[in-house]
């Protein structure tokens, strides 16, 4: 046989078999998670100053997201946040500081889940958020007026003894922050800035104790965080009673967390 | 995906655009006809497309952004690349030259789309941003909204009746926090209309706030608000499910 023929030959197997195996791997459905002693080693082979000791628990967001909520050996609370990436399951972020953050797991708001790992001496019984925007106005030549509205959306989540937890964004909130996203002048330049402070939407937080005070004093949390891949995450703030509008207890419904 | 399709890009630029490019095909094919030393169609198709390189400044006019290229830089590298060699320079000139014009039709396309979209989408009229409103919902923004939903009956009937009307914006900022303490506020727009479309091809995201009476609403795009009264309220007891 002629050398040419089977040069073409083997270049074309080699090409279909690397897209192939190409198609393969980006496409493979998530295989098998980590096991707890797994996950200790991973995250401390990643960030040891995250000195994981025990793996609370493993919560799924959807098919390619997992936080693994663990206690570290000097007792702070932490989230680790795992992606399945390049067929295999991929630490991106690891916090010893469990305070509630917001993780985009895509581009719509309706993937955005917050996450939390609470250190039992807080006592939180209950995690209340809110988003809000604040009001305004602007009046440009001297008449054409513009008013923004206040938005103060409030939910509530049961920690039902437990110091972790999730929710996936609330339905009313994901689609007021995709309404107020469309109506954002339009860059020439493909550069959008998806941070909600961009769209003047803050999301907050505030937690009441077992015998229903809300506290304002929390445990020091002064945790460590590192960042090992792509992930969008945004912290929460934390509000008090006295900046919100209208607010009554009984207004708030308290849901339950999904885990 | 689904989420992404009907916003931003309006009917209007995509013709406007399209005109232009095919205006810039017009013109190689013509220079192509016309020139005797005829270059390869795909390298002149590169050509064209280096030519277009510039150094540009971006100059923004009521929201849309103009760019004046400046500089042929393009050009430029096409000027080196075929340096030594007259011949080929001689034969992909024009096409550079094309290639950096090229920047002009499309701000010519630009400049065209904006009286255009005005003619087709005046923003000052209601039916621009509310065309269809089957799968139209309220989300209720603040605790001092009642716990009610949309009258999509309401609404529709009332669509083509809605007055305009004056919204001092100051003067409800001012009254609203004057007259009650943070606790205790009420939000006159505690209201967001979602599921309207705005006008099929306008390209326009509307966010449409709903008034504490149902029987006003503030229409708001970027950078113009418009505020509509109304006879009968847009809201109905109790919370569908839908």
């Amino acid at each position: 046989m002629d050398r040419k023929k089977w040069k073409i030959t083997t270049t074309v197997v080699i090409a279909i078999a690397v897209l192939f195996s190409a198609y393969w791997i980006i496409s493979a459905k998530p295989g098998a998670f980590h096991d707890a002693t797994q996950l200790i080693d991973k995250i401390n082979d990643v960030f040891p100053q995250a000195q994981a000791k025990v793996i609370q628990d493993t919560i799924k967001l959807d098919d390619k997201h997992i936080v693994v909520p663990f206690i570290s050996e000097n007792d702070d609370y932490g989230l680790s946040y795992w992606v399945w990436k390049h067929y295999s399951w991929k630490l991106v972020y690891v916090s010893t500081r469990g305070l509630p953050e917001l993780w985009k797991l895509g581009n719509d708001p309706s993937t955005y889940h917050i996450v939390w790992n609470l250190h039992p001496d807080s006592n939180v019984d209950s995690l209340h958020f809110y988003m809000e925007r604040h009001r305004g106005y602007r009046v440009s030549r001297g008449i054409e007026h513009y008013y923004y509205p206040k938005i103060q959306l409030d939910e509530a989540v049961s920690l039902e003894g437990k110091t972790y937890g999730s929710m996936k964004l609330w339905d009313d909130w994901s689609a007021t922050i995709r309404e107020l996203t469309n109506n954002q002048i339009k860059k020439p330049i493909s550069f959008e800035d998806k941070s909600l402070a961009f769209q003047n939407i803050i999301i907050s937080f505030m937690y009441y104790d077992r015998t229903g005070e809300h506290s304002t004093l929390m445990k020091s949390y002064s945790g460590r965080s590192y960042y090992n891949g792509k992930i969008d995450t945004e912290f929460l703030f934390f509000t008090e009673k006295a900046r919100l509008e209208s607010i009554e207890d009984n207004y708030i419904q308290v849901h339950h967390s999904s885990r | 995906m689904n989420v992404t399709l009907n916003m931003g890009i309006g009917i209007v630029p995509i013709i406007t655009n399209a005109l232009a490019y095919a205006g810039i095909a017009y013109f190689a094919y013509k220079q192509y006809q016309k020139q005797a030393l005829k270059p390869s169609v795909w390298k002149m198709i590169i050509v064209m497309l280096v030519g277009l390189f510039s150094f540009s400044f971006d100059w923004s006019m009521s929201n849309t952004m103009l760019r004046f290229a400046i500089l042929p830089l393009g050009v430029w590298l096409i000027f080196l690349v075929c340096r030594g060699n007259k011949h080929r320079w001689q034969k992909y000139r024009s096409f550079a030259w094309l290639g950096f014009g090229a920047n002009y039709l499309l701000l010519a396309a630009t400049l065209l789309s904006i009286p255009l979209q005005n003619v087709l989408y005046p923003t000052d009229k209601l039916s621009t941003h509310i065309a269809k409103v089957n799968n139209a919902s309220i989300i209720r923004l603040h605790p001092s909204a009642e716990e009610v939903s949309l009258n999509v009956e309401s609404l529709k009937e009332q669509l083509s009746s809605m007055q305009e009307a004056q919204l001092k914006s100051d003067e409800l900022y001012v009254k609203i926090v004057l007259e009650s303490d943070q606790n205790n506020r009420q939000e006159q727009f505690p209201y967001l209309l979602i599921g309207t479309d705005s006008k099929w091809g306008s390209g326009l995201s509307t966010v449409i706030y709903v008034e504490m009476d149902g029987k006003g609403i503030i229409t708001s795009t970027h950078d113009k608000q418009l505020y509509y009264r109304f006879e009968k309220s847009l809201l109905q007891e109790g919370i569908s499910d839908g």
